[in-house]
């Protein structure tokens, strides 16, 4: 598999040579015309680069999971950030939830915080309540305060984006209204036929129906099942029926603010060289995958990664992680370049 | 909004949802006359689409009227109300059809067996492993006609992450072909992986 996946970086940074015309942009944003004109396809002139924005913010719709996940936690604890926290401290107070206070404290009015690997670097999404005048206005501003808090916790690998508050189209919020009331329903019709259902989510155009993993010998039956009631309820779409554990789920959320601690902090700092970090929980043991950009062979390779694993084992150690994880045993592997443990 | 609001669990599957509803308003609206919306929709898909094209086609220009003229086929297909329930994947299958058929034309156009590319001093993974399968060939005498297919099956499987069997029906070859190209292109990779690796020791 490793050499399947060599070739796929490496096709994949060839790629990445090569750029495509902003003209392209262009015509998207004129495809109507375009489309009525086909015969004069090739000659386009005058381009704008007003493009950038709207890319940007589909993108990032797509990374934001990576790290936003519990970047919220309960800001209770009031404590003085000092050079570099600690995990501990991070966990304490994550990234997101000190920026919202600071521009509070300014005078601002947070409207959304959004964090998300952007490429190798995080990103922050930050949203303003008021006008876009407004928020142009203040821009340099907020993001000298920002940059202050950021590079007080030695943070140095991260972008700031400042925006005013993002509209949710009438049009999505109707959609999103519809088949919410469908998912309910759906859920409680299909309770009502005596199945347990964890969760039905009818958001997307696929409705996903979440049942235990200990029912899965009933899955063709429920799809079934499903489709039929979608057809009589007059609104008939694809259905996948997906099982899950409880017990990972489980195991999940207890872990989950103690691994954004720890993707704050190796995600933002440039020194540490991690490149993603993954995870898989199974009730005999949490596994925690913290892949880097380095070489055994690199200087700095074997002192990077003993830093690594001292600083999530003392943490994921500390009597306060194990109370919330409830000692569940986990493993720690740090990975090189290539995907293969570092031999210290 | 208090900040226990932004706790948005969007990983995995939610992830993908949120962006298939995005994706499924902005059709909406550009059927609702929104030009502005068909912008959003394919921008983040126009890099991927032209790299795609262009390593396929090796020219700029027909890599860009590949793009425009999937831009187009997209946009009347939603405007039609087709359902496209996977946009990236459909706008991607369709940027990497019409690549394919353009390149078939050019092939057809100059009978030219082996890529003059291939050649060139400057190459990335593509054109050395391309490179190290075209030497091997010619030293056993064996017929290289079959290259042409070979960097269009790396680019698609690799990097439009697309399934053996959509590739062998959209390049009109046996999935054992695609296979075996494949595995040949892994095994010039790892020998070529290799022999830097033994040159980096002895330059130490």
């Amino acid at each position: 598999m490793k050499i399947d996946e060599t070739m796929k970086k490496e096709i994949k940074e060839e790629m990445e040579k090569i750029n495509a015309p902003s003209s392209l942009y262009e015509f998207a944003k004129n495809i109507k015309e375009e489309s009525e004109t086909r015969t004069d396809l090739k000659k386009l002139i005058g381009r704008k680069r007003s493009w950038k924005k709207s890319q940007f913010a589909v993108a990032m719709l797509v990374s934001l999971g990576v790290l936003i996940g519990s970047a919220f936690l309960n800001p209770a604890m009031a404590e003085v950030v000092s050079k570099i926290p600690y995990l501990g401290q991070i966990f304490q107070k994550s990234i997101p939830v000190v920026i919202t206070e600071a521009l509070e404290k300014e005078g601002y009015k947070p409207a959304g915080v959004g964090m998300g690997m952007w490429g190798q670097k995080a990103l922050f999404d930050i949203q303003l309540k008021g006008t876009e005048e407004y928020v142009n206005q203040e821009e340099d501003k907020v993001l000298n305060i920002l940059t202050e808090i950021l590079e007080k916790r030695g943070y140095d690998n991260y972008e700031l984006k400042i925006s005013d508050e993002k509209e949710v189209s009438p049009v999505l919020k109707e959609i999103v209204k519809q088949r919410e009331e469908l998912g309910e329903k759906l859920m409680s019709d299909l309770q009502g036929a005596g199945y347990s259902i964890m969760n039905v989510d009818a958001r997307s155009p696929v409705v996903e129906v979440y049942i235990p993993i200990a029912d899965e010998a009933k899955k063709e039956e429920l799809y079934k099942v499903a489709i039929e009631l979608l057809k009589a309820n007059n609104s008939p779409r694809q259905v996948q029926i997906i099982t899950r554990d409880v017990a990972e789920d489980e195991l999940e959320s207890q872990w989950m603010p103690a691994m954004s601690a720890i993707q704050e902090k190796f995600f933002l700092k440039k020194d540490y060289q991690v490149a993603d970090i993954r995870y898989s929980y199974k009730p005999e043991k949490v596994s925690i995958i913290i892949m880097t950009n380095m070489n055994s062979s690199d200087a700095e390779a074997k002192e990077t990664v003993i830093k690594i694993r001292k600083e999530i084992t003392e943490f994921l150690d500390s009597e306060e992680i194990k109370t919330k994880t409830e000692n569940q045993k986990y493993e720690l592997i740090v990975q090189d370049k290539n995907g293969d443990t570092f031999p210290f | 909004m208090h900040p226990q609001q932004l706790y948005l669990r969007l990983k995995g599957r939610n992830k993908k949802g949120v962006l298939l509803m995005e994706q499924e308003a902005l059709m909406i609206r550009i059927r609702n006359g929104e030009d502005e919306a068909f912008a959003q929709l394919v921008n983040p898909l126009i890099e991927k689409g032209y790299r795609t094209s262009f390593s396929i086609l090796k020219s700029k220009e027909q890599a860009e009227e590949v793009v425009q003229n999937s831009m187009i086929e997209a946009y009347r297909n939603i405007m039609s109300g087709k359902e496209i329930v996977y946009f990236n994947t459909w706008f991607y299958k369709l940027v990497s059809h019409r690549s394919i058929d353009t390149w078939r034309k050019n092939v057809r156009l100059n009978e030219s067996p082996i890529d003059v590319e291939l050649v060139t001093d400057k190459h990335g993974v593509l054109e050395s492993v391309l490179k190290d399968e075209t030497e091997n060939e010619i030293k056993d005498g064996i017929s290289s006609l079959d290259n042409r297919d070979y960097r269009n099956i790396l680019i698609l499987y690799y990097y439009q992450e697309q399934a053996i069997q959509e590739i062998s029906d959209l390049l009109g070859l046996k999935n054992s072909t695609v296979k075996s190209h494949l595995r040949r292109a892994r095994n010039a990779l790892k020998k070529r992986l290799t022999e830097n690796r033994f040159i980096g020791v002895n330059s130490q």
